[in-house]
């Protein structure tokens, strides 16, 4: 026998969680699918937890403007967990750059956000970089933001949350969608929205719709203890093979990443093919993702190179210690390559009844899902 | 040296030019990779595409699998020549150490590179494999002009490939914006040098072109020796004499009252004055050539992009 919602919600990420809560308020009565066993397993955590203003996207104007645009309502939103007692150096590479400082100042000021030249020598190592800027960029704190949720989802009697709960089928009726899980149940919605991040095409073809055109990048972010000096500071080098060592949240320490060396390994099929997968104990497969951060195929740590790139630009000062490795697959869209856009892109597959697929892009273009959601 | 703990603790790069043999490329990384992987705990392999006949990218996607280390791909936009391909590759490179490869031929024993990288570390920040015998009687003549009127203390040679420390590469970064020739910059860098010699157990023949060997070298003693200045010394020396010689002869033959057709004096000390003004205006122009490429050049080399094999 299944059980009706007026709308099902698959992953329990942030723009899940966003889609349940804000369905909830509406009065819908909202059924919230996790395959985890809690919120924020996957991307919604392991992420630089970069509440972006812009900068990051110097040759995408447009995503830079979609992120200063939402930047300050998710900031008033989400103050909570909002880290932003540090500094946020970006800087442009004298070497290998896609950018430099004349046009990173130019960027700044056509997106209208501020950026403060100051000495690049005061940070980095001689010769290292032409531009240096004091920016306004915040972390946010995913462990905060997944309490504030979790605490939100049950003032709601609307919602239910079924975790460890994978979607088996999803079949399309007259009306509605029927969907059955991995523990036998079986649901029913006239309106569907899978926000399952690098599950995005694994869900489509389930549902038997086309995929996005994405490729698959199984990433490593570095966890690490900063030094005094770096404590207070976040710095981002651009724009290219470059780096990026911030506080993590609010949890005193750093994430460190790096264009070249976090991304391990890359899928360009339409559903995730990795080698790793054959390490996995027969728990990841193209159709089934697995969390990497768990999983006993993942990669062995960059950190080598991702530390020693950063100590080729930074000043000794600025030290940093190596804690933990935290891994996750990020979907890219194929149509990114060029211009580095990350656009969050939201497709209506059907209507009446409704499915919609999310791909986010930037976790402050939240609130993009605010049109599907208000129908 | 197969115990991770006894591996060396320094991050190496390795530095290769792949140059226009893509199999002899890709043969040589692959050596490369398996003593340095025997060798250090953690390395990575740079190599650079100088807009090759025969592109490197698939075949080292291909043997991806194969490396145990970072491995990435320089792809020049159009042929620049070693020197700036290296430039490039030595830029991107993470190192504390970092081995030069200008060529992916081999006419030495694998193992030379630890040796080198074994003088290094004994406190040398430049050490060069120098093969002994056998060198080149061009290069021969050019290291013996070079040496004769360069400032360097430390004299050049030919060389196979080179390591250098992270201090060198700096050093030699703040001395210039434009390096036209690495082992010159590095043997003028003020910090020790050294080389370690071997006697080549094969024939390599060299794939680089002449017109770019012949460039190099005269851009090389016209950037970083006295040879210009010197010939252009003497020709204004000489001129200057000659000049004053044919004045002498005028005012003496006025003088005398014995008036002489001329001509051919005349035609002597004309063509004679403007081939020496000619050959000046050469070696100026050049000078100023290379004046103009220094301040007016922002980037040292243009590259497409730069890949991840692995």
């Amino acid at each position: 026998m299944s059980r009706n919602y007026d709308r099902i919600i698959i992953g329990a990420g942030l723009y899940g969680l966003y889609s349940a809560v804000e369905s909830a308020k509406r009065g819908y009565s909202v059924l919230l699918l996790e395959r985890e066993n809690a919120p924020f397993s996957r991307a919604t955590y392991i992420n630089q937890a970069r509440v972006h203003m812009g900068y990051h996207y110097p040759r995408s104007i447009s995503t830079a403007l979609k992120s200063r645009n939402y930047f300050e309502r998710f900031v008033k939103d989400f103050e909570f967990c909002i880290a932003d007692e540090f500094k946020k150096i970006y800087a442009t590479s004298s070497k290998f750059s896609w950018t430099n400082r004349e046009r990173f100042i130019k960027f700044c000021d056509d997106a209208d956000i501020p950026c403060e030249e100051i000495s690049p020598d005061a940070y980095f190592k001689k010769g290292m970089c032409d531009g240096a800027f004091i920016t306004t960029e915040y972390a946010y704190d995913w462990l905060i933001l997944r309490d504030f949720y979790s605490e939100k989802i049950k003032e709601y009697r609307n919602i239910d949350v079924k975790l460890n709960t994978a979607v088996c089928a999803i079949e399309k009726q007259a009306d509605r969608y029927s969907i059955i899980t991995s523990d036998g149940g079986e649901f029913e919605s006239p309106f569907v929205i899978s926000a399952v991040y690098a599950s995005c095409n694994e869900i489509l073809e389930l549902a038997g719709y086309p995929a996005f055109k994405i490729k698959y990048e199984l990433c490593e972010m570095i966890i690490c203890e900063p030094s005094d000096n770096l404590k207070n500071l976040g710095i981002t080098v651009m724009d290219g093979p470059f780096f990026s060592i911030m506080p993590f949240g609010k949890t005193g320490l750093h994430s460190l990443t790096s264009v070249t060396f976090t991304p391990h390994l890359t899928s360009y099929d339409v559903l995730p093919t990795f080698n790793c997968q054959k390490d996995s104990g027969g728990l990841c497969n193209k159709t089934s993702l697995y969390n990497c951060n768990i999983c006993p195929g993942k990669p062995e740590t960059a950190y080598p190179y991702m530390g020693k790139l950063a100590r080729k630009y930074l000043r000794d000062k600025y030290d940093f210690r190596y804690k933990e490795s935290l891994y996750s697959m990020k979907p890219i869209m194929s149509t990114s390559e060029v211009d580095d856009s990350r656009p969050t892109v939201i497709r209506k597959f059907s209507e009446n009844p409704t499915f919609i697929s999310v791909l986010s892009g930037k976790i402050n273009t939240v609130y993009d899902l605010d049109e599907v959601l208000s129908e | 040296m197969n115990n991770n703990n006894e591996k060396e603790k320094n991050f190496v790069s390795a530095v290769i030019y792949a140059g226009d043999d893509a199999e002899r490329a890709v043969k040589f990384i692959g050596k490369v990779n398996e003593l340095l992987t025997l060798h250090f705990e953690n390395f990575e392999i740079i190599v650079v595409d100088d807009y090759c006949k025969t592109p490197i990218q698939d075949e080292l996607l291909e043997c991806s699998d194969g490396y145990n280390c970072s491995v990435s791909l320089i792809k020049m936009s159009y042929p620049q020549g070693v020197q700036r391909s290296m430039n490039a590759g030595v830029d991107a490179a993470i190192g504390d150490f970092v081995f030069e490869f200008e060529s992916t031929a081999i006419d030495y024993n694998i193992e030379l590179i630890i040796e080198v990288y074994r003088k290094s570390i004994s406190g040398f920040d430049v050490v060069s494999a120098v093969p002994v015998g056998n060198t080149k009687k061009s290069s021969k003549f050019f290291y013996s002009i070079f040496n004769k009127y360069s400032d360097g203390y430390n004299p050049l040679f030919t060389e196979r490939f080179r390591v250098v420390s992270r201090r060198a590469i700096n050093r030699i970064e703040s001395m210039t914006t434009n390096l036209v020739y690495r082992k010159v910059l590095y043997r003028n860098s003020g910090l020790m040098c050294s080389s370690v010699e071997y006697m080549p157990i094969a024939k390599i023949n060299s794939k680089s072109l002449p017109k770019e060997r012949s460039k190099l070298a005269f851009d090389s003693l016209m950037t970083f020796t006295s040879v210009g200045y010197r010939i252009s010394l003497s020709l204004s020396i000489f001129m200057m004499l000659f000049t004053a010689f044919s004045g002498i002869y005028a005012v003496v033959v006025f003088l005398l009252g014995k008036p002489v057709e001329g001509w051919t004096t005349l035609m002597i000390l004309i063509s004679s004055a403007f081939s020496g003004i000619f050959l000046l205006l050469t070696i100026i122009i050049k000078y100023l050539s290379l004046q103009v490429e220094i301040t007016t050049r922002k980037s040292k080399y243009i590259y497409e992009n730069l890949y991840k094999i692995k």
